[in-house]
C-alpha cells in the first residue's frame, strides 16, 4: 500500500506513532498533524507539519527546542533512531571526535544565552567547518530571530524526513530507496539535524526505561505486574473457598476474575513482545517529588499537626522546580497551609488539629 | 404531562436555597478545576467528593453533577487559549478554537463555547426527561441474570473502547473487579484480601482509588506538560459577542452537535470525547463553511462543545435508570450514591422521585448558572491560566491529601493513595489507561451480588444467562462489541507496526 494512503487510513493513535519519528520528540504536534488528515500529497503533509510548528507560541517553541537530544550525547539510545543516523553521518556520536571540546564550549555558551539548545539542519552542511561557522554566527544573533531560525531548522529537518520516507517509494523497495538516498547530493534527500540537549542531565532511571523501550520490553512488564496480581487473587480466592454453583463461595468471584485477568495478561505479554514501547518519557523527578510529598503529609499530619504538614508537603512537592526560589516555596507553603486551616478547620469544621504539641 | 409535572416537582426541589447554593458551588469549582490544563473532570470530581459527604444525598448529587459538567465546560478554555486541553474532549475544541485565538478572536470563541455548551446541555436534558422514565419502567422487570448481563455490557463496552486498546482496557477493568473484592464479603461476612490490615476491612474507599488514579498519577503527568505553558492571549471585550451573521451560523451546528452528543452520551462506553469527535467530523462534511475548517471557524468550536455538554447530561441516563455507569465519571456518581446507602437503578426513580427529578432539574439550573457565570468570568479564568503551574500543583497535592485524610481521619488512607497513584503512573507509562479500573472497582461488588443471586435462583445452572430473553440479547450485544473491538485493535496494531517498522528502517538505513 502507498505509505501516504496508509497514514490516511489508520486510526489516530497509529497515525501519531507513524508521524512521531518525523518530528523530533514532539508527540503533541504529531497528534495535531494526525488530526488534519487526510493528506492529498506529501507536500500537503509537509505543509501541515509546518503550519502546526508555526502555530506554536514562544513558550511552546522553546519547549520544543528543549526536547531535542544532545549533540554527541552521553546516551545515544535516548535519541530517536532517525537522529542517530543523521548525527552519525558527521561522526558526531563517536566519543573520540576531535570537535567535542569545541562543541561543548559552543553548546554551553549558546544554551546560556538563549535558554534552549542549538538546533541546525545538517542538510545544508557538507562538513563540520560549515557547522562551526553557522554556530558562531547564530550565537551572536538576537533571541527573537534565533527562535525563528531554530524553528525553521526544525521544520527543514522534518520536511526532509517526510520526503525521505513518503516520496514515491513502494513498500518493497526499501533497499533501493536507501541506496538512492545516499547516491544523491545530501542537500535534499538526506534528512539531517544536529541537536543538543538542555542543561538538566537525564536521571539514570530515565535512561534505563528508555533502553527497555528500545528493546520493546515495556508492555511485558505491565502485563507481568497484572499477571502477578491475578495469581495472588486466584490463590487467595481458592483458599477462601469457591463454594458450589448454587451457592458461590466467598472466593468464587475473586478466583474467576483472577483467572480471567491471568489469561488476559499472558496474551498482553505475548502481544507486547513485539513491542510498542512506553507511552511517554517518564518524568521520574516529578514522580518522586509527588510521592515524597504524600509520604511527608502521611508522616507528619498526626505528629505535628495539619498546618505544618501542609507547609512541608508544598515544599517537598515543589522541590524539583528550580525556577521557584526557596523563599518563594516557603511563601507558597505558608499561604496554602493557612488557607487549609481557614477552609477545612474554621469554615468546614472538620475535626483536624491545626497544630500538635504546642 | 406526567413527566412535566414530575420535572416541575424537581424544579421546586432544586430551587430550595440549599440546593441552589451547592449547585452554584459545584459549577464554579468544576469550571475552576476544569480550566487548569491537564486536569480532567475525573480529578475534579475526585477532589470535590470528600466535601460532599457532609451534605444530604440530594444536594451532594446535584453538586457532583455540577462539578462534572462545569469541568467539562471549563476544559475548553485552556484548549482555546493555550492549545492545552483541560479535558480530553476539549482537544477537539482546540482544533478550531486555538487558531481563532491566534487570530485575536479568543473572546468570540469563548463566548460561542458558552452558548454551545448551554444549547447542547438543553438538548441532552430533553432527552433525559423523555427517555429515563420509560427506560426505568423497562428495567423494573429485570431479574438478577438480566442485571448481571447489563453490568457486563456496561463494563465491556466502556473498557473495550479505551485508548490503550481493547485487550488492555479489559485487563485493567478486570483488575478493578478484583480490587473491588477487598474487604468484608457482605454475603458471608468473611474478610477478603485484607492482609490483616484493619483499615482494609471496609474495602478501599472509592475516593482513594479515584484520587490515586486521577489526582496523583494525572498530576505527575501534567507537571511536565505545563512547564512554561502560560496564556499569553488577552480577551478583547469589544470583540466578544459574535456578529448577527455569526449568531445565525451557530444555530444549526449547536443543534446538530447537541443531538449527536445526546445519542453517544447515553450509550455505554462512548462518552464525551467520542461524541465531540464524531460531531466535529460530521460538521466538517455538512457545514457550508467546510472548506475553512481547520483554520479557525466558529461553528467548528461550537459543534464539539455542544456535543460534549449534551453527552455529559445524557450519560446520566443509564447511570440513574439502570444503575450502570456508561463512563468512568459516572462510576464515581454510582459510588457516591452507594456511600449514602442508595442503590442506583430503576427503583431510584420510584422510591426517590425528589432526588431523581431534582437532579434532572438541576441540569437546567446549573447550565443557566454556567452561562451567567462564565460570560462575565471569562476574564477571571484567563487570569487563572496566567498563574504559573509551579504554584498550582503543590496546592493541588495538598488538597488531595486533605480530601483523603478527611475520609476517616486516618493517615493509612494517604499511604494507600500514594501506592495506587504510583502504580497508576507506572501503568500509564506502559499504555494502560486507568479509567476502566474505576468502573470495574465500582461495579464489581454489584456484579458479584447479581451473579450469586442468579446462580441461586437457577439452582446452579449458568445457562440462565442465555435463556432469559433480555439477558441473552445483552450477552449477544456484549459479545459483538468484544469481537469488533478486539478485531479492530489487532488490525490497527498490525498496520501501525508494519508501517512504523518500515519508516524506522528507512530512516536508519543510510
Amino acid at each position: 500500500m502507498d505509505k501516504l494512503e496508509e497514514l490516511n487510513s489508520v486510526d489516530e493513535e497509529q497515525a501519531v506513532l507513524l508521524l512521531e519519528p518525523l518530528i523530533e520528540r514532539a508527540s503533541e504536534i504529531a497528534r495535531k498533524v494526525a488530526m488534519r488528515r487526510p493528506f492529498e500529497s506529501v507536500d500537503d503533509l509537509h505543509q501541515a507539519i509546518r503550519s502546526e510548528l508555526l502555530n506554536l507560541n514562544e513558550e511552546e517553541r522553546v519547549r520544543l527546542f528543549c526536547a531535542h537530544p544532545e549533540l554527541a550525547p552521553i546516551n545515544p539510545l535516548s535519541m530517536t533512531n532517525a537522529s542517530q543516523s543523521e548525527q552519525g553521518r558527521l561522526n558526531l556520536t563517536s566519543d573520540t571526535n576531535e570537535f567535542k571540546a569545541r562543541l561543548d564550549d559552543l553548546n554551553t555558551r549558546y544554551l546560556d544565552k538563549f535558554g534552549f539548545p542549538f538546533i541546525t539542519a545538517l542538510v545544508r552542511h557538507e562538513n563540520m567547518d560549515s557547522v562551526f561557522s553557522e554556530f558562531e554566527t547564530r550565537l551572536s544573533a538576537e533571541r527573537e530571530s534565533e527562535i525563528e531560525q531554530a524553528l525553521e531548522q526544525v521544520a527543514t529537518v522534518s520536511a526532509s524526513r517526510v520526503k525521505a520516507v513518503f516520496e514515491g517509494n513502494g513498500s518493497d523497495q526499501t533497499q533501493d530507496t536507501a541506496a538512492d538516498i545516499e547516491a544523491r547530493p545530501p542537500a535534499f534527500e538526506q534528512a539531517a539535524s544536529m541537536e543538543t540537549e538542555h542543561g538538566i542531565p537525564e536521571s539514570p532511571e530515565t535512561r534505563e526505561v528508555e533502553e527497555l523501550s528500545a528493546l520493546g520490553w515495556g508492555g511485558e512488564i505491565g502485563g507481568g505486574i497484572l499477571l502477578v496480581l491475578s495469581i495472588i487473587f486466584m490463590v487467595g480466592g481458592w483458599q477462601l473457598g469457591l463454594g458450589v454453583p448454587t451457592r458461590l463461595g466467598t472466593g468464587a468471584f475473586p478466583f474467576i476474575s483472577g483467572a480471567l485477568l491471568a489469561i488476559l495478561s499472558i496474551v498482553i505479554c505475548i502481544e507486547e513482545r513485539r513491542g510498542d514501547g512506553i507511552a511517554e518519557t517518564p518524568d521520574w523527578i516529578a514522580f518522586m517529588a509527588i510521592c515524597a510529598a504524600l509520604a511527608v503529609f502521611a508522616v507528619t499530619a498526626e505528629r505535628i499537626g495539619l498546618v505544618p504538614a501542609a507547609f512541608l508537603t508544598v515544599i517537598v512537592a515543589s522541590l524539583p522546580d528550580r525556577s521557584l526560589p526557596l523563599r518563594g516555596k516557603a511563601i507558597l507553603g505558608c499561604v496554602v497551609a493557612l488557607a487549609c486551616w481557614g477552609l477545612f478547620i474554621e469554615l468546614l469544621n472538620l475535626p483536624f488539629k491545626p497544630f500538635v504539641g504546642l | 404531562m406526567d413527566i412535566l409535572a414530575s420535572f416541575g416537582q424537581g424544579l421546586l426541589v432544586v430551587l430550595q436555597p440549599e440546593n441552589l447554593m451547592y449547585c452554584f458551588i459545584g459549577v464554579f469549582l468544576g469550571t475552576f478545576i476544569g480550566v487548569l490544563p491537564g486536569i480532567g473532570s475525573m480529578a475534579a470530581i475526585a477532589l470535590i467528593l470528600p466535601l460532599t459527604f457532609y451534605l444530604d444525598p440530594t444536594p451532594a448529587l446535584v453538586m457532583i453533577a455540577a462539578v462534572f459538567y462545569g469541568a467539562e465546560y471549563g476544559g475548553s478554555t485552556a484548549s482555546i487559549l493555550m492549545n492545552l486541553p483541560g479535558t480530553p474532549a476539549a482537544s477537539i475544541t482546540a482544533i478550531e478554537g486555538y487558531p481563532l485565538a491566534k487570530k485575536g478572536r479568543a473572546g468570540v470563541a469563548l463566548f460561542s463555547t458558552a452558548m454551545a455548551s448551554f444549547g447542547g446541555g438543553m438538548i441532552g436534558l430533553v432527552v433525559i426527561i423523555v427517555l429515563s422514565p420509560s427506560l426505568a419502567k423497562l428495567a423494573l422487570s429485570f431479574g438478577p441474570a438480566d442485571y448481571f448481563s447489563v453490568i457486563l455490557l456496561g463494563l465491556v463496552a466502556a473498557s473495550a473502547v479505551s485508548n490503550s486498546g481493547a485487550l488492555k482496557g479489559i485487563a485493567i477493568m478486570v483488575t478493578g473487579l478484583m480490587l473491588g473484592t477487598i474487604g468484608i464479603d457482605l454475603t458471608t461476612g468473611v474478610l477478603r484480601f485484607t492482609m490483616g490490615i484493619p483499615e482494609l476491612r471496609d474495602g478501599v474507599h472509592i475516593v482513594i482509588v479515584a484520587m490515586g488514579l486521577f489526582g496523583v498519577s494525572e498530576l505527575i503527568a501534567s507537571i511536565r506538560a505545563n512547564i512554561g505553558g502560560k496564556a499569553t492571549q488577552t480577551i478583547d471585550y469589544n470583540d466578544f459577542y459574535p456578529s448577527k451573521q455569526e449568531w445565525k451560523s451557530l444555530f444549526a451546528p449547536i443543534l446538530r452537535g447537541g443531538t449527536i452528543g445526546s445519542f453517544f452520551g447515553a450509550l455505554p462506553g462512548t462518552g464525551q470525547t467520542i461524541a465531540a469527535a464524531i460531531a466535529y467530523a460530521v460538521e466538517k462534511r455538512v457545514s457550508p463553511q467546510r472548506e475553512k475548517f481547520g483554520t479557525g471557524v466558529l461553528p467548528g468550536v461550537a459543534v464539539p462543545e455542544a456535543a460534549n455538554n449534551s453527552a455529559t447530561q445524557t450519560a446520566f441516563i443509564p447511570t440513574l435508570t439502570l444503575g450502570v455507569p456508561g463512563s468512568p465519571p459516572m462510576a464515581i456518581v454510582i459510588g457516591a450514591l452507594m456511600i449514602y446507602g442508595i442503590t442506583p437503578g430503576p427503583r431510584l426513580l420510584v422510591e426517590q422521585p425528589d432526588m431523581f427529578w431534582g437532579l434532572v432539574a438541576s441540569f437546567l439550573v446549573g447550565n443557566i448558572m454556567l452561562l451567567i457565570l462564565n460570560v462575565p468570568l471569562i476574564g477571571l479564568w484567563v487570569r487563572l491560566l496566567k498563574i504559573p503551574y509551579k504554584y498550582m500543583y503543590p496546592t493541588i497535592i495538598v488538597l488531595v491529601c486533605m480530601g483523603v485524610y478527611s475520609l476517616n481521619n486516618n493517615v493509612f488512607d494517604i499511604w494507600l493513595t500514594l501506592v495506587i497513584g504510583a502504580v497508576g503512573y507506572i501503568m500509564r507509562l506502559f499504555r494502560f489507561e486507568p479509567a476502566p479500573l474505576l468502573l470495574g472497582f465500582v461495579l464489581g461488588p454489584l456484579m458479584e451480588e447479581q451473579l450469586r443471586r442468579s446462580m441461586l435462583l437457577s439452582r446452579g445452572d449458568p445457562m440462565v444467562f442465555l435463556e432469559r430473553p433480555i439477558s441473552a440479547t445483552l450477552i449477544a450485544v456484549t459479545a459483538g462489541i468484544l469481537i469488533f473491538a478486539l478485531y479492530t485493535t489487532e488490525l490497527n496494531r498490525r498496520r501501525a507496526r508494519a508501517a512504523r517498522n518500515k519508516i524506522q528502517q528507512e530512516i536508519t538505513t543510510k
